[in-house]
């Protein structure tokens, strides 16, 4: 492996363990410190707004339905989630935030922005640009490679799964257009301004 | 539901946020510089306005309503608009 190949994985490795110690040591020190990051993001997995049933959570998170089990009793305890049965059909159990697991949500999301914020803080336009390009790219070539060496997984992928890896790259894509077409009108802004500039001075 | 009874709701939602009197919140009080709020307790509000009216808050919506009076307005344009 070429130096410029080790120190890309290093970085990758890195800043993935770094950021997973972080969000451990920030619940530790928040108002949230009796969730582990696990139980968090079962949270996320639920979501604010929606009921979901054990398996659509499940395959979210990418575990099974009996470590979800486990899980959600320890949530359900705490009273971060509501777990009730659906009424037209008793089998199924319907998982939810209660007021304290909405809360702690929208607290970890703020974390999560924040950090987003600090880590792209001395980027320009252009770069934050190709930081979003490369990053989708690495995206895009890391599942293949998942699906290359998991093809029984493929086959049971769910919905579920298949709609987030969708919606992730329609985001990417409507998140660059959004700054092409700002980086457009910063232009033509600055033509504009260019122009009166120099018929002001044409003037004078 | 009328602005004067939407701004009651939000007024004693804000004082029961930040552990205070209905009667010592402002309609013009900033939220953390005046009312002593941190980001638990803005949460905990935007948690509970969102189950008192059936709404959903975005963050970046919560990240522009800084004193009870725009928060009242928001809320009236939101309720109407749905």
């Amino acid at each position: 492996m070429n130096e410029y190949n080790r120190t890309i994985l290093d970085l990758l490795l890195t800043i993935y363990e770094k950021i997973m110690l972080t969000e451990e040591e920030a619940l530790l020190k928040g108002h949230f410190s009796d969730l582990s990051k696990a139980e968090m993001h079962t949270l996320a997995s639920i979501g604010p707004y929606e009921q979901r049933t054990m398996g659509e959570t499940a395959a979210r998170l990418s575990i099974t339905t009996g470590t979800l089990t486990v899980a959600v009793d320890r949530l359900v305890k705490k009273k971060y989630v509501k777990r009730e049965r659906a009424t037209n059909d008793r089998r199924i159990v319907l998982l939810s935030l209660t007021r304290e697991g909405k809360i702690a949500y929208r607290m970890f999301w703020k974390f999560h922005t924040l950090l987003v914020d600090g880590m792209v803080k001395g980027l320009n336009d252009g770069e934050r640009e190709q930081l979003l390009s490369a990053l989708s790219l690495i995206d895009r070539y890391i599942t293949d490679q998942y699906y290359k060496y998991n093809a029984r997984e493929m086959q049971t992928e769910t919905a579920e799964g298949q709609d987030t890896a969708k919606k992730l790259s329609r985001r990417t894509q409507k998140t660059q257009i959004k700054m092409k077409q700002t980086r457009e009108k910063t232009a033509r802004e600055d033509k504009v301004k260019e122009a009166v500039q120099n018929e002001q001075a044409g003037n004078q | 539901m009328s602005k004067q009874e939407i701004s009651d709701i939000v007024i004693q939602t804000i004082a029961q946020a930040a552990a205070m009197d209905p009667a010592d919140v402002k309609e013009d009080s900033d939220l953390i510089a005046d009312l002593n709020m941190d980001s638990l307790a803005v949460f905990e509000l935007v948690v509970d306005l969102e189950t008192a009216f059936e709404l959903q808050i975005s963050d970046e919506d919560v990240e522009t309503l800084h004193t009870p009076a725009q928060i009242t307005n928001y809320i009236v344009t939101r309720v109407r608009l749905n």
